[in-house]
Parts: C-alpha cells; structure tokens; sequence
C-alpha cells in the first residue's frame, strides 16, 4: 500500500479523499429511486442500494432472464413473493415486485449488515468467543415462521443472510426461488441452472436429483446444516476443487467429511447436530425446523442433543466400505466396534460432566464391553476371520487416534477397549501399544489409581507375557493389588486379575511360578463360585486360560484333562456347543489331542479334576 | 508499512481455489467499483452493468487459470485493464451513437496498449476502498469518535466540531488522528486481500 495514493502522507489530505469517497455521486436514477451503490452481485443480478423517492433506504435487485421473462412468469414472481411476504418475522425481509423504466425489479427494505459468511469470517478474525449459534437459532425462528406458513425457501445461502451488528440475522429472498424454478420449468438440471446461479453448495440432495416438488422444509434444514458446517468448521464439508458436475454429484453420492475432522474446534454435539441436518436422505435428518432449533439450544445450554452421535451411524458407512468385509460376522463386528466405541466415549465424556451418572456410568459401559467382546470371539474364530478383524481394529484405531486426541479420558478408555480387542484376538503388539497409550494418558491426567488403570495394567501384562518381555509380573502383581484394594472381596472381576497373573506365571515356564500359578486359577475359580459356578462360561473362561498355558508351556495331558472338566461343565449347565467358550474349549482340545483324533461328542468328553485347578 | 495481521487466505486465493461464496463477495466488493467507473466515463447504467457483467466473467475465468500473477503488478491494474478493455469494445460497438461516447473516450479508445491505469479509474479504486474502510470503521471505533468524522467528512470545520461536540482542539486533533491511523490499516488490509504479494508475512496461505 501506497501512502500517498490514499493522502495518508499529509494531515488533510486523507480527510478530503474520505469526503469525497462519501458524497460519492449517486450512480444512476430508476424511476422513482436514486440508485446509491451496487451492493451486491450474484447470479440473479445486481442488488442496489437506493433512495425511494419518499426518503426511503431499500434495497433494488434486478433478476436476469427467469420471472421477468414473460407475462406469466411475472405473474408468478408477483403470487410467490407475496405468499412469502404474508409471513410476518422480524427475521424476514420481506420483497416486492415492482417495474421501473420498464424493468422487473425487486424492492425489499434496506437491511444494514453483513453476509453470513463475512459474519462469520469477521467474528473469527476478531477471536471472538461465545458461540455462533444464537445466530442459528434466531435464523431457526425466522425459518420456523416461513414453514409454518408454508413457505419453503429454497435457496438458503450465506449471501442470502445478513447479520446485523447486533447479530441478528435477516433472510433474504423468500420466494424468489421458487418463482424461478417454476419458471424453469421442472427439468431438473434446467431447474438447477437458475435455481442456483452462483452456487449449489448449500443445495440439498433432492434438489440436486429431484425436481422442484421434491424439494420441502427439510431441504432448507439440509442448507442450514451446510452453513453451521462452514461457520463452525470454518470449511466447506465438500471436497475442494470439486467442478460444478462433481460438486453436484458429490451432494448427491459423496459422504461429507466430519466437521471434526476440518476442525476440532467443533464441539462433538454441533457435529451431531450438523450431520443430522446434512443427512443424505430427507427422512434421516429433523423433521421440522424446531427440531433443529430445539437441537440447537441443547447445544448452546450443553444438554445432550438427539442427534446421535457420528461414528455410529456416519463412520460406519465409510469404514465398511472402504474394507471391502466378505463375513456378514465381520461386518456385525464392525458396526459393534463402533457403537461401543460410542458408548464409551459418551460414558467417558458424562464421567467428566456428571459424578453422580459415575458407578452406572461404568456398569452400562461394562456391560456393553462384555456384550461386545463375547460377540468379537464369535466373530474371531479361524485365522483368516482373526485377520481381518485385526486389519478392521487396525483402522478403527487409527480413526479414533485422529477422532479423540484432544479428550484425554475418552481417548485413554478407548484405548483399553482397544487394548483388550487385540488381546482378545491375540495381538499382543497392538495390544501393548493401546494399553501403553491408556496408562500414559492416565499419568499425564494425574490418575494413578482407578479401575481403568488397573485394567490397563492387568491386559499390559498378559502382552507383555505373550511377547516374552519383562516386567509383566510385576505389572500383574500391580494390577491384582490395585485391584484388590479397589473392589470388595465379593466383586467378580477380581477373578480376571487372578487368572491374569496366573496365565502370566504360567508363560514365565520356572517351576516355582507354576505352582503360584495354580493358586491363581483356583482363587479366580473360587471368586466366580467354585463348583456352583455363578457364570458358567467365565469360569470356563479361566479354566480354558489354564489349559492354554498348560497346553503351550508342556503340559499336555493336564491341559487335555482341564479342557475336559470344562466341557463337562458347560454340558452341565446347559451351555450349547454352539456358544464361543464351547467351541473354544473344544478346538483347544482337539488341537492338544493331535489330528489322529476325531472330535468326538463332546457330551461323551469324561471329566478329569486332576490338575483342575479347583 | 505495517497493516494488521490478518491470517485469512486473500479473497483473491480463495476465488482462485473455486470458493463459490469467494467469487460471490468478490462480484459484491468490485462490480460497484467498476459500475461507478463506467458511469464516470459517460456509459448509461443499465450498459454499465452489462459491462460489469462481461468484465466479471472474464475474470472469474482468468483468475481461476491464474492469467493474473500478483508478481507481474498490482490487481487493480490488472482490473483496469480489463476494464477498459470492455469499455474498448463497448465503445467500437457503439461508435455511430455519438451521443453515448464523446471525443475523447474515441480516442482512448483508439489507443489501446497503453498501460499506465487511467487516472479516474485510479482515483475511483481509492474511493472504493475508503467507502469500504469506512463502513468497516463502525466496529473498531468509538460512537463519539464516529460521529466526529462525520462531521468532518460531511464538511463541518474543525471549529463547528468542536462546538457541536465541546471539545478542544487537541482532542478532536487526537480523533481525526485516531481515524487516521484506523483506517490506514483497513485499507492496507483490503489491499493485502486484493494484492497477496504486498502483504508481509504472507501466512497460512494453504487450505
């Protein structure tokens, strides 16, 4: 910038190029009006600022080609803006058609303020804090009145928004859209061309595929949707670059990206909201635009919103399609990844919220937890299904790794999700890593000892153990001993802390371990009920853990005889063959009796308690 | 020259990476400048706008092919140019209506290839951006020092100013100065917007 060329370099001289820049000479004269400034240019023509012969300050658009064309095309302009013009809304700027000098024009209040955009831009440069969501929600009223009357605009945009500096929005050219879509008849791309001169970026799928009649209130609250999108994210949810026919066929086909994933500075409830709005199908998104306003108050007052949550309902469609999954249990699989995922999180993020919520909090939570890790076992039976499961955790991890990283306790519960996925299926690398991050989170958030941590520390060892490191006794030890402090002695889950530290003494191979070993089973054992097991399958669970170590560290014969207690167990108690520990225990046994031997009933398996472990 | 840190991608780069609202706040921001321009050389409203309307569309093109290098001169020269090179063409095509075109727009006309930037045009691309910086004004700027400039800039002497609003000398001095210094700095931001290259700094220039 030159000084001198804006009379910056003299004390008056700045003063007389602002006297003149502000008389400026009026640029023209339509009948009756005094054209001051051109004030916007769109597609649709030329907006101007200017004086109405009584004094007056309005706004003056002039519409290329479409209403003005013709007799009844006019005729129409005239029916739809004052159907728009009966709603009465602060909110509303309200239009009238008018013909001066011969031309068609359309006259509406002078409004003064900014677009949305430019709002919205302004308000990030200046930091502003506080949330643009009052915006939205005043722009929800004004769009609330409209539909309630049974107008539907049609062509929501930024630059069809003007924010005053008081922050209340005014929306621009009800009306007019459709006036221009019937003039163009209902060929769709006809429709498209004059409908969204300029952009469709803010236009729903329906109005992309459908003609005009598919288009109802709930393609405004997609346009909505777009905006919070961009004033939120700061971006548009479209990929950049995209041509006119790519961006058409991208609303149409293409899976927006989530707002989080532009920026983190969207609270996780907006992008709810914004996804709902913005979904794909008219029916999965709000029904009405209360719905959306009501959505968005829970936002500003921080009350969980109905939208769910992404990553259940938006991630899975991406997730399962990009990994082509042949086992419709795999695809079971994923979709129960992710819902927990979810589930955990949003415990994760009332735990932070709400003490009270805290003990149901993790019981819900536990619940789901076994639900789905008993579910992921039937899943993972094979090599081949073991496999793909890892590739499927492998990008949920690293999903959730870019999806969390700014929450530490959620990120740091799922990693123990994680963590006991892997280890379910025997990946103990990844396991470990999960794990490792967990406890790293936890000492960085100063919580050194919690049920959480004594899990991380109980699955650490058991991978430490399999990946033949050191240390995983003392962290079993660690575990157990956090464990034992933290619950009372009738709590179930001591059981897993036991077996744990059994399997690991197992896996150290030295006769002395082994031995501590076997007390270990049996006081897991004992916890779940001894002989009169409280749940049948856990208390196999241990006994097949105690078989697998036998089985691995040589112990063959008292593997095959505790497999064999196992399966006698499970007969007694009714559990099916078909259930998972069943057929766990029974492939387990089959594979220690070497391939000369058939497998037999299982019902005629004879029990043997020697070496039990009981 | 300092101007304010402004960290937002130019509205020229944005336009440039096919921003659909961009390229609609660019038409917003410049179609008054290039209609008040072809007003002053004597072109009829409704003409100016068709004209504003094939210069725009040209640009929206050659900007998104990147025709325009912020390295080989300044945006409104480029502007002008293809300004006047549309007022050319309207001029050739409307030479036997002298009526609309008086001597000298011919002969400006008929001297293409000169490209120092008319002297109006220059003088209304200042104006354009002091109306901007003067509507911007009204966010970072006192009330009372608002309607001081006003005063001024509606041709009141500093005297009556200083009656009207009782003041001293000094402290309407202090004022003017402060509105000085303010929109110094809008402007020197719009232009950093239009001319990415004579921004210092140049940050955060991806997407």
């Amino acid at each position: 910038m030159r000084d001198e060329e804006f009379g910056f370099d003299t004390d008056e001289g700045w003063l007389g190029v602002a006297r003149r820049a502000a008389e400026g000479e009026a640029l023209g004269a339509i009948d009756g009006y005094t054209i001051l400034d051109v004030c916007a240019r769109g597609g649709q023509g030329v907006v101007y600022k200017a004086r109405r012969d009584d004094g007056k300050l309005v706004a003056l658009k002039r519409v290329h080609g479409g209403p003005s064309a013709t007799a009844a095309a006019r005729a129409r302009l005239k029916g739809e803006l004052a159907a728009a013009a009966r709603v009465v809304h602060p909110g509303i700027v309200r239009a009238r058609e008018i013909r001066a000098n011969g031309d068609v024009l359309i006259e509406m209040p002078w409004v003064e303020g900014v677009t949305l955009t430019a709002w919205a831009r302004d308000r990030q440069e200046r930091a502003e804090t506080g949330s643009p969501i009052e915006v939205f929600i005043a722009v929800c009223d004004a769009l609330e009145a409209a539909h309630g009357a049974g107008v539907v605009h049609r062509d929501l945009k930024p630059s069809n928004i003007l924010v005053d500096r008081g922050g209340n929005p005014f929306v621009l050219d009800f009306g007019l859209a459709k006036a221009t879509a019937e003039t163009a008849g209902t060929s769709s791309h006809a429709t498209m061309t004059h409908q969204f001169v300029g952009t469709p970026a803010y236009a729903a799928p329906e109005q992309v595929s459908g003609g005009p009649e598919a288009v109802d209130e709930r393609s405004d609250i997609y346009s909505l949707g777009v905006m919070l999108y961009e004033v939120m994210a700061g971006a548009s949810p479209y990929p950049d670059d995209l041509s006119l026919g790519g961006l058409l066929h991208f609303i149409e086909r293409g899976v927006p990206r989530r707002p989080r994933s532009v920026s983190r500075a969207v609270p996780r409830d907006v992008e709810a909201v914004i996804l709902k709005a913005m979904a794909r199908a008219p029916q999965d998104r709000y029904q009405s635009i209360t719905e959306l306003r009501t959505d968005l108050e829970r936002c500003q007052s921080d009350v969980r919103t109905l939208a769910p949550r992404p990553g259940v309902l938006f991630d899975l469609h991406a997730s399962v399609r990009r990994h082509p999954v042949r086992g419709a249990v795999i695809g079971a699989l994923a979709v129960l990844i992710l819902v927990t995922l979810g589930v955990v999180s949003t415990y994760a993020w009332r735990l932070r919220t709400a003490h009270a919520e805290t003990a149901r909090a993790h019981a819900a939570a536990d619940r789901v937890g076994t639900f789905l890790s008993n579910l992921f076992l039937e899943g993972t039976q094979g090599d081949e299904s073991r496999e793909r499961a890892t590739r499927i955790l492998d990008d949920a991890a690293a999903w959730i790794d870019s999806e969390m990283g700014d929450d530490g306790w959620a990120l740091a519960r799922t990693n123990i999700a994680f963590g006991q996925m892997y280890a379910k299926i025997e990946a103990w690398t990844q396991a470990e890593r999960h794990i490792a991050a967990a406890l790293d989170t936890y000492r960085s958030l100063g919580a050194s000892k919690r049920r959480e941590v004594a899990e991380a520390l109980r699955v650490l060892a058991l991978a430490e153990a399999h990946l033949g490191e050191e240390g995983a006794k003392g962290h079993a030890r660690e575990a157990l001993s956090m464990a034992t402090s933290l619950f009372d002695d009738s709590t179930l889950g001591l059981a897993n802390y036991w077996a744990t530290l059994g399997e690991v003494l197992m896996l150290d191979r030295s006769g002395e371990s082994r031995a501590e070993a076997d007390v270990c089973f049996a006081r897991a054992v004992e916890i779940l009920g001894g002989d009169e097991p409280r749940f049948p399958t856990w208390t196999g669970s241990v006994l097949t853990t105690q078989a697998r170590s036998c089985l691995e560290t040589g112990d063959t014969d008292i593997g095959i005889a505790i497999l064999r207690r196992v399966l006698a167990m499970y007969d007694a108690h009714g559990i099916e063959p078909s259930n998972a520990r069943y057929r766990e225990a029974l492939t387990l046994l089959h594979s220690a009796q070497g391939p000369g031997t058939p497998p037999g009933e299982p019902g005629t398996e004879t029990s043997n308690e020697d070496g039990s472990g009981g | 020259m300092s101007s304010a840190p402004s960290t937002r991608l130019s509205l020229l780069l944005r336009v440039r990476s096919s921003d659909a609202e961009a390229w609609r706040e660019f038409e917003a921001a410049y179609s008054g400048l290039i209609i008040r321009y072809c007003r002053r050389r004597g072109v009829q409203l409704a003409d100016a706008e068709d004209i504003c309307q094939s210069v725009l569309a040209k640009l929206s093109r050659s900007l998104r092919a990147f025709e325009y290098r912020p390295e080989k001169g300044r945006f409104r020269d480029y502007l002008g140019r293809s300004v006047q090179n549309a007022l050319n063409s309207f001029f050739a095509s409307h030479t036997r209506r002298p009526a609309l075109v008086s001597l000298d727009e011919a002969a400006r006309a008929a001297q293409p290839g000169d490209d120092a930037p008319d002297p109006l045009w220059v003088e209304e691309w200042v104006q354009y951006h002091y109306r901007r910086a003067m509507r911007a004004l009204d966010g970072v700027v006192d009330e009372r020092s608002l309607q001081v400039f006003d005063a001024l800039v509606h041709g009141q002497s500093m005297t009556e100013v200083q009656s009207r609003f009782s003041m001293t000398p000094a402290a309407v001095r202090k004022v003017k100065q402060r509105v000085k210094d303010r929109l110094r700095e809008i402007i020197a931001r719009q232009i950093a917007d239009e001319d990415p290259t004579s921004r210092p700094g140049y940050p955060d220039e991806h997407r």
